[in-house]
């Protein structure tokens, strides 16, 4: 099996769905003081899958409104336009987790699906307990700090194969052997795949470093949630990032958060109940 | 009727809504009767709950084995990290709530810390 180099990977980054598109318009509208909410909302109902999936998301218990939102304008108007960006792309997301690929490879990226979210939701648990951190920016920064594997999953499907034979065979955490099979990983490709969505750079940060979080220069705290974030999902066993391991906490991440050892027992009652409500959020209506 | 986890579904239980998998495809529909083969589907596809008749009324008791069994797989997860203290309180509450979640118990702090 070849060594995979990062121009290679940035080629088939390029061939990727165009998930930023939207994201990227909202971004670029949200930074604009003259774009009302009915512009954004605009712009936004031209994608009707995303359409569908916010307005369900704001309609469910997880926000509790008491009223029905109907348009993506109102639900602008109520959210306020930081959350919905971040909303936007967390729901973007979801369809980069799809494949219509063989079972086995489905059954991956459902597993991942199901670790990234329980990422997500310990990133914003923690985030409430944490002065500094933005409950819903750690939504989203869990969320994707996986982005590599799903991209390694979509667009190397044999080196795939190996890493998750290795994995099995030598019972090593996927990060090496990723290193021995391909000598590239999924932080760095990750990393990658920020930059061409050109996402803020904190974000893109908490994507590369979360598995060595003493390395993050613009924002260590919040790389060191997501470190712990993915940590607390792993314990909790909620899906699979593609091995059953757990990393060892990184102690200057640890210190980093001045997050007291007594509130970890709280954070994962609440991860454990967030998870399973945000668990029905993907279910479409019938 | 309510909602149970994929570990404690059982064949003969009958569902109250369809199950349907990450991506929104239909793997059962609702009202049938479950199979050993729908569970192991289920599980392929990455599926954690499941929302079957009576399920309010079932709370599995697990033996002392059972727990030690369990908190004896969650240790081997965490492979030799357990010589840190935050570690160890992971790990700690991890059991604990990993085992309640077999026996669908409702888990508010000691304490009522938040």
């Amino acid at each position: 099996m070849e060594r995979i180099n990062l121009d290679q990977i940035v080629s088939k980054v390029n061939t990727l769905p165009t998930i930023a598109l939207v994201y990227d318009r909202v971004c670029e509208m949200v930074e604009n003081p003259d774009v009302s909410a009915a512009d954004l909302g605009k712009a936004i109902a031209e994608d009707q899958t995303l359409t569908a999936r916010l307005l369900r998301i704001v309609n469910s218990a997880f926000y509790g409104f008491p009223e029905k939102i109907t348009t993506v304008t109102r639900a602008i108007s109520i959210l306020g336009f930081e959350p919905l960006k971040n909303l936007v792309l967390a729901t973007s997301v979801m369809k980069f987790f799809d494949s219509d690929g063989s079972n086995c490879l489905g059954a991956r990226l459902a597993n991942l699906w199901s670790h990234s979210l329980a990422c997500a939701v310990s990133a914003r648990a923690l985030a409430k307990r944490i002065e500094h951190l933005n409950p819903e920016e750690m939504f989203v920064a869990g969320l994707l700090h996986d982005i590599g594997k799903v991209v390694l999953l979509q667009t190397f499907p044999e080196e795939t194969k190996c890493i998750f034979s290795l994995v099995k065979v030598k019972g090593i955490p996927f990060l090496e052997a990723e290193h021995e099979v391909i000598g590239v990983d999924h932080p760095q490709i990750g990393s990658i795949l920020s930059k061409q969505w050109k996402l803020p750079p904190r974000l893109g940060e908490s994507i590369a470093l979360h598995h060595s979080p003493n390395m993050a220069q613009s924002d260590a705290q919040q790389t060191a949630a997501v470190h712990l974030a993915d940590i607390l999902a792993r314990a909790l066993q909620f899906g699979s990032g593609g091995d059953d391991s757990i990393p060892t906490l990184n102690r200057s991440a640890w210190d980093a958060l001045h997050l007291p050892m007594t509130r970890l027992e709280p954070t994962m009652i609440e991860i454990e109940r967030e998870y399973f409500r945000s668990l029905s959020l993907l279910r479409p209506s019938y | 009727m309510g909602l149970i986890s994929i570990n404690e579904l059982q064949p003969g239980m009958k569902l109250e809504r369809p199950v349907v998998s990450l991506q929104g495809a239909l793997l059962a529909a609702q009202g049938i009767e479950l199979t050993l083969k729908h569970i192991r589907l289920f599980k392929t596809w990455g599926v954690t709950e499941a929302d079957v008749e009576g399920a309010n009324q079932q709370k599995e008791h697990m033996t002392e084995e059972q727990v030690k069994a369990l908190e004896e797989s969650i240790d081997a997860h965490f492979q030799g990290n357990l010589h840190d203290a935050v570690m160890d309180e992971i790990a700690r509450v991890a059991k604990k709530l990993l085992t309640s979640r077999r026996q669908s118990v409702n888990l508010e702090p000691a304490d009522g810390t938040y």
